[in-house]
């Protein structure tokens, strides 16, 4: 395809679409942090908000425990997703869990956390389940399990979720790549099946997940909604510190508030250096073992503990969603009976109010999921030879920039130009936020499509548009569903940047779910587990349905598809 | 004596014609506010977190639609600090009219910070309010100051609140019923007690109460922070904590969200005591089979913090017409006792019982009470709140001592 000069015009817009947000919204969290802020009267640039942060008490605790839950999470989810890629290709097992992860991915991280602590607290469905008659207990135990104070809970809860992340988007890349040859080649050099994966295929398949890599990191760094129900709170990660200086009654507070969202940037890069260290030095080792010609026949003993540990946190998120579909239900049920004493569908009867919610979710998420992958197939079209870096970057920018730190800023923004609480403003900041998703996957599997079916329509008289639309686009439609799915995903969970685009007028389920669970009721919070869930596997289920009938006979000619 | 009678009865009767006049003249304004409100659309912003008050606002939303043509869509909140941020990032905007929020339910700090930072409308109409003539604030001078704040009219009373102690009677059969007797219980059971995490709202008023408790003389209390010596007037607070503390559920190292995650605990029997400020919170619980029904509640012998909640029209709202009619509404004798009714809420009344007809009266009378919940005479015993700024100080001292965990 040439550049025309529509390219130029195409690009400028996605520029515009893309990076004029997030530049404004950087400026709508810098200057408060340097002080000023005219409402509040400050009207100069100070140091103070700067001395106020940093005065924080438990600061440095809240630093140390931010970085150590983002590496935590991004080592334990890599191990353990590449674990289980090693383990299970192939085998039923293999094909079945690769099938498990979409859905698992579509649960919205506030969902898992309501369900892990359903499963694991100390009055949890799990204590109960073997209370009192192998425990003794009458009471919960004391021990401060879920939630701990080092953030454990947290980063289990953070794995259910990243492993069949990482599991997916490694499928996607493996699939791309000639795993069974480089395999059968190591084995026949008499290397064990474990030592040719990590030799041979490992880094092949790290090199092409390091963005996603990247996003798992700065998820963990940023969330908010997860640590609110299983992360310490004496002192929180950072964002949960910054978000809570900006709804402080306090007003003032925002200011040093300000300042934490930025440094909130510096944690985040600090996190990526020593991440890429790590690579560095993981990397270092690997060729030295490799060169040297070792055997490592432990890694095959390692590998599969790893692998069924890896299954764990996605099994305990499943039977945790499965005790909060139980106290949706729930009449009553004190402690320790392991189930409840009584049911009733009450929670469920007050679903009609919810009900708006419902449909805003389901409208934002179609709409913006469709918008998104419109962007990024106009993207994947712009950016064929990898030529322009900064739209990449653009693109990613709502990943790598820490959501606290973009939206606080944004909100101003969508003040100032009157668009807070407008569906435009929902639709723009969802879709922005699907981008990166929609073109971690359409982007490899563009760049993995096999070229010779264009250039035989080509040759078969076929325009480069006919060539895109009738070839190119049906090629991808694997990819291109799973990013609407995952689009819908996001966009159902994303709750900070809903809470400030929404204004409080346009309400999503997580919300509302956040606001319900704000109200102690388990059992409405089980309700609301449960509507979170729908949309997703809805959306799920019709996709894989459409996908099914429509381009089930091109099975051999796509990439990225679900599995 | 007769001219001197005749006179009198003569001013009376200039003062009736004249008081009647302004009353007139103020129904005659009331209905230019009621016939612009119809056909706009109120965003009152209001926490969320419980359905029964969910549904009462609902409720009146609908009332509200078929009396005067005004929509009402709740804006459901997890914080209202959050609503007041918007209302400031707007007015950082220059926003000066048609502004996200039209009526928010507030009182104490965020009032007080609203007030500060010139978020509220700068006329002074919530006593220009029809409703406002059932109440008394005499009798209940808490409607004009808002913690120890004058409201200068600029919200209108909306409800009552009283903290109150929540305990199982199964698992405990005689609470403590004062701070020095609470020390002792919490000495004697570790891991038993524990209050919400400030800045949650419960969690600072029960640091309060114990404050209120605790010191010798509880005047400085009532006026702003910044006038004593804030570490000598606190200093038996910090005192009753550092000796607490160690032994909290979790050591003092976690605590719970907020009241509702602590009733949980209550009802998981992880702790014996739980803090409310709504006296019929643990009667609803009960009803909901959040709660065992063998749980009660009380107060502490000395009484107990009490303040009034209301609802405050921002300077920017889109439609303040709608929102003084709705908040007139909601002090209209029939909204207040149906939000008094424990079944609907269980929100007890602004309203002075002198000031209602037999019948209304006879109607709240009437009201059931929860089995959990104390009575009016039991309840009687308050401590008034102090001024918002202590909020504000006693916050950030317990940040500065038990905010890192360590």
């Amino acid at each position: 395809m040439r550049a025309g000069s529509w390219h130029h015009v195409a690009e400028a817009a996605l520029l515009g679409l893309l990076v004029l947000p997030l530049a404004a919204s950087c400026i709508g969290v810098i200057l408060p942090a340097a002080g000023f802020f005219p409402a509040l009267g400050g009207t100069g640039l100070s140091w103070q908000p700067m001395r106020d942060a940093l005065a924080t008490p438990g600061l440095a605790t809240a630093i140390t425990l931010t970085l150590g839950i983002a590496l935590a999470t991004t080592a334990l989810a890599l191990a353990a997703s590449f674990a289980v890629l090693a383990t299970f290709p192939g085998t039923r097992a293999g094909r079945w869990i690769g099938r498990a992860c979409g859905p698992i991915i579509a649960v919205p991280p506030s969902a898992v956390a309501i369900g892990i602590l359903f499963l694991l607290a100390p009055s949890g469905w799990f204590v109960r389940l073997i209370s009192p008659w192998l425990t003794g207990f009458d009471r919960p135990p004391a021990f401060a399990l879920v939630p701990d104070p080092y953030g454990g809970a947290l980063v289990f809860a953070l794995l259910a979720k990243e492993i069949p992340f990482l599991l997916l988007v490694s499928l996607a890349a493996l699939s791309a790549l000639p795993a069974r040859r480089l395999i059968d080649t190591g084995r026949s050099l008499g290397y064990g099946r474990a030592a040719t994966w990590i030799y041979l295929v490992l880094p092949l398949v790290y090199r092409r997940i390091r963005l996603p890599l990247a996003a798992v990191m700065i998820f963990a760094l940023s969330v908010i909604d997860m640590p609110r129900l299983l992360g310490p709170s004496l002192p929180p990660p950072l964002a949960i510190l910054a978000v809570e200086g900006f709804e402080h009654a306090e007003l003032a507070r925002r200011l040093p508030a300000a300042f934490l969202a930025c440094l909130q940037i510096g944690v985040t890069l600090l996190a990526l250096l020593v991440w890429r260290a790590g690579e560095l030095l993981a990397g270092a080792v690997l060729s030295m073992a490799r060169r040297r010609g070792r055997r490592i026949r432990q890694a095959g003993v390692v590998m599969v503990p790893v692998a069924l540990a890896g299954l764990v946190p996605p099994v305990a998120a499943v039977a945790g969603l499965a005790a909060a579909a139980i106290w949706s239900v729930t009449a009553s049920w004190f402690f320790p009976a392991a189930l409840p004493t009584a049911y009733s569908l009450r929670a469920w009867g007050r679903i009609d109010t919810l009900a708006p919610a419902l449909l805003n979710s389901l409208g934002l998420a179609v709409a913006a999921s469709l918008l998104a992958t419109g962007i990024v197939l106009l993207m994947v079209v712009l950016n064929d030879k990898g030529k322009r870096p900064l739209l990449r970057l653009a693109i990613y920018a709502p990943l790598l920039v820490p959501q606290v730190s973009l939206v606080l800023g944004l909100q101003a923004v969508l003040v100032w130009f009157w668009l807070d609480g407008t569906w435009l403003a929902m639709l723009w900041i969802h879709a922005l936020f699907i981008c990166p998703f929609a073109y971690l996957i359409i982007a490899p599997a563009a760049a993995a499509m096999d070229q010779r079916y264009i250039a035989v329509a080509a040759s078969l008289g076929a325009g480069p548009g006919s060539r895109y639309l009738r070839v190119a686009l049906p090629m991808l439609a694997p990819a291109i569903t799973t990013a609407l799915f995952v689009g819908v995903s996001v966009s159902v969970a994303l709750y900070l940047p809903s809470l400030f685009a929404g204004g409080g007028r346009i309400t999503t389920v997580t919300l509302e779910a956040v606001a319900l669970a704000s109200g102690g009721s388990r059992q409405m919070a089980g309700v609301a587990a449960m509507l979170q869930l729908a949309i997703p596997l809805l959306i799920f289920i019709l996709l894989r349905f459409w996908q099914h009938r429509r381009y089930g006979k091109f099975a051999g000619m796509r990439a990225g598809g679900l599995h | 004596m007769a001219h001197i009678f005749s006179l009198t009865a003569a001013k009376l009767f200039m003062l009736f014609i004249f008081l009647s006049f302004t009353a007139q003249a103020q129904v005659a304004d009331f209905n230019a506010t009621v016939e612009a409100a119809r056909g706009q659309t109120v965003y009152f912003n209001a926490w969320g977190g419980d359905d029964k008050i969910n549904d009462y606002i609902e409720w009146a939303g609908d009332e509200l639609k078929s009396r005067h043509g005004i929509t009402v869509v709740h804006v459901k909140l997890a914080d209202t600090a959050a609503a007041v941020s918007r209302i400031l990032a707007e007015k950082t905007a220059g926003r000066d009219s048609g502004g996200s929020v039209d009526l928010l339910w507030v009182n104490g700090e965020n009032f007080a910070a609203m007030k500060r930072n010139g978020l509220l409308q700068a006329e002074a109409w919530a006593e220009s309010l029809p409703s406002w003539r059932y109440t008394d604030a005499a009798a209940l001078p808490a409607i004009r100051l808002d913690f120890a704040e004058p409201t200068d009219g600029r919200e209108s009373p909306w409800g009552r609140a009283q903290l109150v102690f929540v305990h199982d009677s199964a698992r405990l059969a005689t609470p403590p019923k004062n701070a020095d007797a609470l020390a002792e219980f919490i000495r004697a059971n570790p891991g038993r007690f524990t209050y919400p995490q400030p800045p949650d709202f419960v969690g600072l008023s029960f640091l309060k109460q114990i404050l209120l408790e605790t010191v010798e003389d509880t005047a400085p209390l009532y006026q702003p922070a910044e006038d004593s010596d804030f570490d000598a007037v606190t200093a038996p607070l910090w005192d009753w904590l550092d000796a607490a503390t160690p032994n909290l559920w979790r050591g003092g190292k976690a605590y719970p969200f907020n009241y509702p995650t602590q009733r949980q605990l209550l009802g998981d029997g992880e702790v014996d005591i739980a803090i409310a400020f709504n006296p019929s919170d643990a009667s609803a619980a009960i009803a909901r089979g959040e709660l065992p029904d063998s749980v009660r509640t009380y107060i502490h012998d000395g009484g107990t913090l009490a303040n009034v909640h209301f609802l405050a029209i921002p300077m920017n709202a889109n439609a303040p017409e709608g929102a003084r009619v709705l908040a007139d509404f909601m002090l209209s004798p029939e909204a207040q006792l149906r939000k008094a009714d424990p079944e609907r809420w269980g929100d007890p009344t602004v309203l002075a019982m002198h000031r209602l007809d037999a019948k209304t009266r006879a109607a709240f009378d009437a009201l059931p009470r929860g089995v959990a919940t104390l009575s009016e005479a039991e309840l009687g015993n308050t401590l008034a709140e102090p001024h918002p700024s202590w909020m504000a100080a006693i916050e950030a001292g317990w940040r500065q001592r038990y905010g890192s965990g360590s």
